[in-house]
């Protein structure tokens, strides 16, 4: 599984973010639903809390970089609004961190993409 | 609703289909080897199956392999260097030697053979043969991977057992492939792919998915009221039955309250539950044949074991690869277009997270029902109208093995009486 390494600081307009980029920015979706899975629900809580807000400026930001690579700065800021989505259905609709009754995780392989 | 407005929530289809009944049907066909290795024999080796998708295999050279159980083969898919894809027996022509071990994909210029060396290239033609000269009358161009038959549909890639085919896939898919033409599947790609092993029946696995009867009970976390349709209840509608194969539509609860983050996420693109593609001059071709409002997704199972379900602006498919009677393999893969934006990319990513929640949640249930259906306690099960589906798979191979079965005796009693 590919590992995530430690990628630059924030954009200046997300300064805010930067002490999530350590624990929250993952390159891949088995690294995020890892994360949301171990996470306590307040830390959850407090990310959709922190990062819901800023979401639309991270889209808009990140639109003006051409797809294919992007610097590091804003690669971290596209896997915290990635690691969002994966935080957001657990705040949202579960209140806790992992589904109710779902098959267990470690039976359902996430292919790297 | 467009067509058909008498075909809406509630519509009754299985008295449309006299012939599949209404009553209980037999369980024989969950939990008995016997039928399993009929159904191996004459349901999976003479069908089309689906194996991948192009975007897998977008490079030279890139290949996809697996261990089709029901054929007793593996299979290497592959793009060769001419850009061509083709499927060969994953077995190398001089001591029968595997060529790739591990499932899955990778990218190789040429496949070399770890026992002796034997390279062949990506086009399957044996290229080089160590010591060459101390083998008897060896003719490299009649020793190529032995092929597979295979065959590309808008974009999917199906294999079939047989090396002559009874009908080309575009004649096996027949009026589903018309009603599907027009969706651009070709063009998007898959940006999630799951397996489980699962200790039950392939149909068990594929059952879940065929009816929206469960999505009340066994979505109640995930989607909990974006199906309700009618007090509580999410239901098909419009079920085509195309011969061997079958499609319904799924419609969404128009009064669906979407939660802040869906609602973020349909402002970035579209998506599960993210959009209300409701005008149907925004309709994606291909899908949604009734013009349905308020369409999530329509369900189109390609028989036996294929699903391809295409909604706006995104689409999924699931594979069943039976091992045993109750051993399958369960692939499943999301597919959107290529982000034309990264805000885009960001939208997407809430479908991918609530679909592949939603398929744990069907899944968690599979396992169960196996073992409780095996435990012979029941020797049927009860089917409703809106599992009208599944009614039509248990009529559809419970006629192809009886052929099978009464053709097998005819040639018993004609060999006696020789």
């Amino acid at each position: 599984m590919q590992q995530t390494a430690q990628i630059g600081a924030m954009p200046a307009e997300f300064r805010e973010l930067e002490n999530l980029v350590q624990g929250w920015s993952l390159a891949t979706e088995h690294e995020r639903r890892e994360r949301r899975a171990t996470a306590e629900f307040p830390e959850l809580r407090a990310y959709y809390d922190v990062v819901g807000p800023r979401m639309r400026d991270i889209a808009a930001h990140l639109d003006a970089y051409p797809m294919g690579i992007l610097p590091a700065p804003q690669k971290s800021l596209l896997q915290l609004a990635l690691m969002y989505m994966e935080v957001a259905i657990a705040v949202e609709f579960y209140g806790q961190p992992e589904l109710r009754d779902g098959f267990p995780r470690h039976r359902w392989v996430i292919s790297p993409r | 609703m467009s067509a058909d407005e008498s075909k809406s929530f509630d519509h009754y289809y299985t008295p449309e289909h006299p012939e599949l009944g209404t009553g209980p049907v037999s369980i024989e066909p969950y939990v008995s080897p016997e039928y399993f290795e009929l159904e191996r024999r004459c349901v999976f080796r003479r069908s089309w199956l689906l194996f991948g998708h192009v975007s897998e295999l977008p490079n030279a050279g890139d290949y996809k392999v697996r261990d089709v159980a029901v054929f007793g083969t593996s299979i290497i898919v592959v793009r060769g260097t001419d850009g061509v894809v083709r499927a060969f027996h994953n077995v190398c022509r001089h001591r029968g030697n595997r060529l790739v071990f591990d499932n899955g994909r990778g990218n190789a210029p040429a496949f070399v053979c770890r026992m002796h060396g034997w390279a062949y290239g990506t086009d399957g033609r044996l290229r080089g043969v160590p010591e060459q000269d101390r083998f008897f009358d060896l003719d490299k161009k009649t020793c190529g991977l032995p092929p597979v038959s295979m065959e590309i549909w808008n974009g999917f890639v199906f294999i079939h057992a047989e090396a002559e085919p009874a009908q080309s896939l575009r004649e096996y898919l027949g009026p589903l492939a018309i009603d599907m033409d027009g969706y651009p599947f070709e063009r998007m790609r898959v940006v999630a792919e799951y397996t489980a092993n699962l200790k039950a029946n392939w149909k068990t696995v594929l059952n879940i998915f065929q009816e929206a009867y469960h999505v009340a009970t066994v979505h109640r976390n995930v989607v909990p009221t974006q199906a309700d349709v009618k007090g509580g209840s999410a239901r098909f509608v419009h079920f085509r039955l195309h011969g061997q194969h079958r499609s319904a539509s799924l419609p969404m609860n128009p009064s669906f309250q979407r939660s802040p983050t869906e609602l973020l996420a349909g402002e970035f693109s579209l998506g599960f539950s993210t959009g209300t593609p409701n005008d149907p001059a925004q309709a994606w071709p291909g899908m949604n044949p009734a013009g349905i409002r308020d369409f999530a997704f329509d369900l189109n199972v390609v028989f036996p074991s294929s699903v391809i379900d295409p909604a706006q602006g995104w689409f999924f498919s699931y594979e069943f690869w039976p091992a045993s009677v109750d051993e399958t393999q369960f692939v499943t893969k999301i597919y959107f277009e290529e982000p034309k934006s990264w805000g885009q990319r960001i939208g997407q990513e809430f479908t991918i997270v609530q679909v592949r929640d939603g398929l744990l949640e069907d899944l968690a249930v599979l396992e169960p029902n196996q073992a409780a259906m095996a435990s012979g306690a029941i020797d049927s099960v009860i089917l409703s109208d809106q599992e009208l589906a599944i009614r039509h798979q248990h009529h559809v191979i419970d006629s192809i093995l009886r052929t099978a079965r009464s053709n097998s005796e005819a040639a018993t009693t004609a060999k006696l009486h020789r």
